[in-house]
């Protein structure tokens, strides 16, 4: 079985579970979820068996690709449509078939009863398929596809209770929000088939390449890309939706808004990245590093412990775009951004279904209702701390590497580029915020005592069908797994760095910044025993090294702030935090409020919007329509005056078509009489009379 | 006699024993009806296969002193929307199974009527014979709506007929001004399509002579401003009669702008083309504004047509195959999908009594089929991925974009405001806590089921296959692709060459 293949039935696979499942669901032993996992496991032992046949070519540009034409728009010219594998898919693949398969496993535990468990299953396959499918394809018109379904996907988990009214509307806010980003993308999809013809990505690079595409067209086509990757990424300000996502079921929100759909914007970034021009690439990093800190701050204060996770999984993202804003001037920003989706992936959704697990026994999602979980969930809190530690990243776990990568990245665009000190500030504050919020959650969760006796009582640890997800999860983020030397999951540079893409498809690396790339890029950076940024550069001034000191000194230091403040605060009670919710009143109103953008929204766009509708709505019963009825009068009026000439006056003979006229107006003025015989009649009469006109200029 | 007279006989003949079987119960009428219907399809099937080795012709002398021929002629275009009359027609039969309980006979009466003059509008291209099929696609109708409507029934069904007739005349005006050139220039009369095409006319001719066929056909279709008929006739007709409406009437309309429109004054249409594109892009936003604020189910899916048309003639108005094959093919995904939501419309209504989105909330428990349908028909409707809607939205704002890039961007907003019309019919249905008033609701039966899963299967085939609608589109000899080679500046911007033959030109050398 080729590549090619191999790649289909992983697509195929969950599709047909998407079919069997849905439509047998209710009548198959256990509703059917054995097979959905089942499908979703095949899956995965294929991605898995991808990802070793691709990597270990030792070939950033191993895979294979192959299409054929779908729409034909005019003979010459079609859209394709095709499967493509490469370093980046098999990272891909592996990253979405394990969190896929561990949470439809971890599903039979923590949604065992619910009365739409088929349905539950079924979108989930409809999900994992779509997912695949985006990753896999070698166009953007079936990732434009894949990326709408997902969004489908995300829209029914998200409403999945439906009953609720908050999760009603928070499914539709999703849909809606993530829909602005779409429409952008789309039209930035077009405008690369206007200018390349295609919407291949050997094709839109190779245009790149030779200059087709090039200036305006460039820019735009990557800033409305990037417009959709803010949406279906969270990205400010079209975050709102992901926080209110967490209305649905808590393995929906490890698996779509934290692991992997949310990724996808960043995969996309990836993906296209060679298209990017140096403007898209600062809107990239400003953009993500913004991100970041804002929604970290946010972070800090929320008291459901979903939304935590979910605040952190926007700064994350935001992590993620900042590495590969400031990929296009550094060489190692674009593998760090990558290494850091996939990293991540794991431990949020390990942290998420670690959340679910509390849940779970806990039955509530309040922080203040927790408390000295730690001795009841034993399997819970120690995965949910290597989870933490993570996140936060201590050595060696793979969130040191891949969050370091990025804010080493961001330090040597710094150095190179004075004028953007912005950023690395940004990556190391939302660091330090990290390790608060996260601990933060960790010691009111796990420590103390117990603020609920009643919910503490009832705790219990999960069974071992929802465990086993997190003890993998966290494994996948211990090393030599997850992260550092030896770090099997970049043995054989999965994915090329973007100096060696750009040569292989020839495209100029021109802009600002990657004069030094091209030197650079002679010595690949990332190598077999090397970690991500780990290059060779002998010169001890070097700002790539410099950079790389600076930023573990400076993570490792924001680590340790953050950590002793919330062990000060949350454990030894130096300050009692409400007593410091007082003291910066207004900042914590601003934060606990989430900086009002709901509230902007609100009034900004969604009223707006409503009233708009409405008074169009109304212009067009009273106005338009009011006119209509309006002619209706006048002409009534008019048909009687002349009806009266006509019987008293004129002597009978009849201009055809003024007569024919007259019998529609009089027809139209009785409209509200309802006098349904006589408009028929003049109907017909009116037709009559125009033949008989007709016949009458033929025999002149 | 060939198939296309088997193909307006049909249905007639139908009627006929519709009308005949009326002494008896009503399920033999019903059964009468459907396999009308049924016979229908498979001939229309028959059809297209036929149409592939080129056009089919049936001409026979009719009135041979003033120049009309009973005179069929089937192309791809013709065959993919007498295809659609007929399925439609399949599915309008099994969804007033229940519906309608009065008056059944002559119900599908005129319901096969009604089928016979859009069949007959389609087929026809003798000008007379092709304005006989556009009256006789009134008559019935208006008695639908009149007969079977819902509360407001009189009124809609007046305006409705007022509105359409009243077009129709500026139609026929502009259509004997045609027939008189030809006949002074070249001492014949004929109302042939194929002989007035090579009337010669001057541009200011042209003007009003489309303005006229303009006028009537933007009313049928609608386009803003003439629309107002739509939102009442939508609304009060019975569901077979929204459905026909939406998926059949109003193509009729575009079909007139396509075959006899642009064809006959082609310089007529290029004046046209800036008005064309505003009505139609405004009308995309009117409709979907106007749509979002409705509180009657069946008023929000109307005004959602307008929108939906809207894209239609934006298709035909960018002047170029990509917009062209677009339009076709929201022709047709429209009829299918927003039928389906007037079904739905109509299921709900039938249980309910009421169309009120006050009145509903939460039935997804009580009624998950239809619940599951609705879904599907409101995603589509949305233009998600996997439903023809989006291929053709795609065609059109592709074809939009090629001929100005802010014209394709701004339209590209449209869908966005789909989305929110869309979504707020399954939130306020099927979301949200369970409506208190209705318990028990009973879920879609076999044969509703069958109505709708017709649809939702046409609509996935286009969305992965598209080339069941497009390629027809390509068996020659297709004249009907006008712009593709007049504006082949954009077109060859757009794809890199100019346009092939296959997508040949309608050359406007037979006008001058």
């Amino acid at each position: 079985m080729g590549l090619i293949e191999q790649g289909l039935l992983i697509i195929l696979l969950p599709l047909a579970g998407f079919f069997l499942v849905g439509l047998f669901g209710r009548k198959l032993p256990r509703q059917g979820d054995w097979l959905a996992t089942g499908l979703v496991g095949a899956s995965l032992a294929l991605a898995v068996k991808t990802f070793v046949q691709v990597t270990l070519q030792h070939d950033p540009f191993a895979g294979a690709r192959t299409s054929g034409p779908w729409l034909r728009f005019a003979p010459a010219e079609a859209l394709s449509i095709g499967i493509m594998v490469d370093n980046l898919t098999a990272s891909m693949l592996v990253v979405v078939g394990v969190v896929s398969f561990l949470v439809h496993l971890y599903s039979m535990g923590y949604m065992h009863g619910d009365p739409k468990y088929v349905r539950f299953y079924t979108v989930l396959q409809l999900f994992t398929a779509s997912m695949f499918g985006l990753v896999l394809s070698d166009n953007l018109l079936t990732l434009y596809v894949s990326w709408e379904l997902m969004g489908l996907s995300s829209y029914l988990l998200i409403g999945h209770y439906f009953e609720k009214p908050s999760a009603a509307w928070a499914c539709l806010k999703a849909f809606m929000t993530t829909r602005v980003g779409d429409v952008l993308m789309f039209v930035g999809i077009l405008i690369l088939f206007l200018h390349v013809g295609s919407l291949r990505f050997a094709d839109i690079f190779a245009a790149v390449a030779d200059g087709r595409l090039a200036g305006s067209a460039q820019m735009w086509a990557g800033l409305l890309l990037f417009g959709g990757a803010m949406g279906k990424s969270a990205q400010f300000p079209l975050h709102i939706w992901l926080p209110d996502a967490m209305e649905g079921p808590t393995p929906v929100s490890a698996l779509i808004h934290a692991a992997t759909m949310v990724a996808a914007g960043v995969y996309l970034m990836a993906r296209t990245y060679l298209l990017l021009s140096a403007e898209t690439f600062l809107v990239v990093a400003y953009v993500g590093g913004f991100t970041a800190i804002f929604a970290a701050s946010i972070g800090l204060v929320m008291d459901d412990i979903k939304k935590v996770l979910a605040y952190s999984t926007v700064s994350q993202l935001g992590y993620m775009m900042l590495g590969l804003g400031v990929g296009g001037f550094v060489v190692t920003g674009y593998t760090a951004g990558v290494y850091h989706l996939t990293t991540h992936a794991f431990f949020k959704a390990g942290l998420f279904l670690g959340a679910g697990s509390i849940i779970h026994a806990v039955h509530t999602q309040s922080l203040a209702q927790m408390g000295g979980l730690r001795r009841k969930m034993p399997v819970t809190f120690i995965t949910f701390l290597i989870a933490t530690l993570a996140l936060t990243g201590l050595w060696p776990l793979s969130g040191f590497y891949s969050k370091d990568a990025i804010i080493a990245s961001a330090i040597e665009f710094a150095l190179r580029h004075p004028e953007h000190l912005a950023l690395p500030i940004f990556a190391v504050l939302a660091a330090a915020m990290t390790a608060f919020y996260m601990f933060r959650l960790v010691f009111l969760a796990f420590f103390g005592d117990p603020r609920d006796a009643h919910a503490h009582s009832h705790a219990h640890e999960s069974p071992l069908v929802m465990t086993f997800p997190l003890l993998v999860l966290a494994a996948l983020s211990l090393p030599p797994v997850g992260g550092g030397h030896g770090n099997w999951f970049w043995i054989g540079n999965p994915v090329p760095l973007r100096g060696e893409v750009a040569q292989r498809y020839g495209v100029a690396t021109a802009e600002q910044g990657q004069a030094k790339v091209s030197t650079e890029h002679g010595q690949p950076v990332l190598t077999t025993e090397g970690g991500v940024a780990h290059g060779e550069h002998p010169a001890a001034d070097d700002p790539a090294r410099r950079a790389h000191t600076m930023a573990i000194g400076a993570s490792v230091t924001v680590l340790l702030i953050g950590f002793v403040l919330a062990w000060l605060i949350y454990i030894r009670r130096v300050v009692d935090p409400r007593a410091l919710a007082c003291r910066f009143a207004p900042i914590h109103r601003l934060l606990v409020n989430k900086y009002y953008i709901d509230e902007i929204v609100q009034a900004g766009v969604i009223r707006p919007v409503m009233a708009l509708c409405r008074l169009v709505a109304r212009a067009d019963l009273w106005i338009v329509d009011g006119l209509v009825n309006l002619t209706a009068l006048v002409t009534r009026a008019i048909a009687w005056v002349t009806g009266r000439a006509d019987s008293h006056v004129v002597d009978g003979v009849v201009n055809g078509v003024a007569d024919s006229a007259m019998t529609a107006g009089k027809a139209l003025g009785r409209l509200q009489t309802g006098q349904v015989g006589t408009y028929l009649t003049g109907g017909v009469v009116g037709v009559v009379m125009l033949a008989g006109f007709v016949f009458w200029v033929l025999a002149r | 006699m060939t198939i296309l007279t088997l193909l307006v006989a049909v249905p007639a003949l139908g009627a006929l024993l519709c009308a005949l079987a009326g002494k008896t119960n009503a399920n033999t009428v019903r059964g009468v009806a459907l396999g009308a219907t049924l016979l229908h399809v498979a001939l229309a099937i028959g059809l297209i296969g036929a149409v592939a080795g080129g056009p089919l012709i049936e001409r026979h002398l009719w009135i041979p002193s003033v120049g009309i021929t009973y005179h069929l002629e089937a192309d791809g275009l013709s065959a993919i929307l007498v295809l659609l009359t007929a399925v439609i027609g399949v599915v309008a039969v099994l969804i007033s199974w229940s519906e309608i309980r009065e008056r059944v006979a002559s119900f599908h009466v005129w319901m096969l009527l009604l089928l016979t003059g859009i069949v007959l509008v389609f087929l026809a291209r003798d000008i007379m014979l092709f304005y006989f099929g556009w009256e006789l696609m009134l008559v019935p109708m208006f008695f639908l709506i009149g007969v079977w409507g819902h509360e407001d029934k009189l009124y809609s069904a007046v305006k409705f007929f007022l509105f359409t007739f009243a077009g129709s005349v500026f139609m026929l005006i502009a259509l004997l001004y045609v027939y008189f050139q030809y006949a002074a220039q070249t001492g014949t009369y004929s109302f042939a399509l194929a002989d007035l095409m090579k009337t010669s006319l001057s541009p200011t001719e042209q003007w009003w002579v489309f303005l006229g066929l303009f006028v009537g056909f933007a009313v049928k279709i609608p386009l803003f401003p003439l629309h107002t008929w739509l939102p009442d006739a939508h609304t009060q007709a019975p569901t077979a009669g929204s459905l026909i409406l939406a998926g059949l009437l109003l193509k009729t309309g575009v079909y007139g702008l396509m075959r006899f429109a642009m064809p006959l004054t082609p310089e007529g249409y290029t004046a046209f083309i800036p008005l064309m594109a505003g009505l139609a892009v405004f009308g995309i936003f009117y409709g979907a504004w106007a749509a979002f604020a409705q509180r009657d189910f069946k008023r929000l899916v109307a005004y959602s047509s307008i929108s939906h048309l809207g894209f239609v003639v934006l298709g035909l108005a960018v002047g170029n195959a990509a917009g062209y094959k677009g339009a076709v093919l929201q022709m047709v995904n429209h009829g299918l999908a927003t039928g389906g939501l007037f079904l739905i419309a109509g299921l709900l209504q039938e249980r309910t009594h009421t169309r009120s989105f006050e009145m509903f909330g939460g039935l997804w428990r009580q009624i998950p089929t239809l619940g599951g349908f609705l879904l599907f028909f409101a995603l589509a409707s949305l233009g998600i991925p996997g439903t023809g809607n989006f291929i053709g939205e795609l065609y059109v704002i592709g074809g939009a974009f090629s001929r100005a890039w802010w014209l394709g961007a701004v339209t590209g907003f449209g869908v966005l405001f789909a989305a929110i019309y869309s979504l707020r019919v399954f939130l306020a249905t099927m979301h949200g806590p369970e409506s208190k008033t209705f318990r028990k609701l009973h879920d879609t039966n076999w044969r509703e089921n069958t109505a709708l899963g017709i649809l939702v299967v046409l609509l996935v085939v286009i969305g992965f296959y598209p080339r069941t609608v497009t390629t027809p589109l390509h068996f020659a000899p297709d004249q009907l692709v006008p712009a593709a080679g007049r504006d082949s500046r954009s077109a060859a911007a757009m794809y890199g060459s100019a346009p092939k033959t296959g997508m040949a030109v309608h050359t406007s050398e037979g006008a001058h």
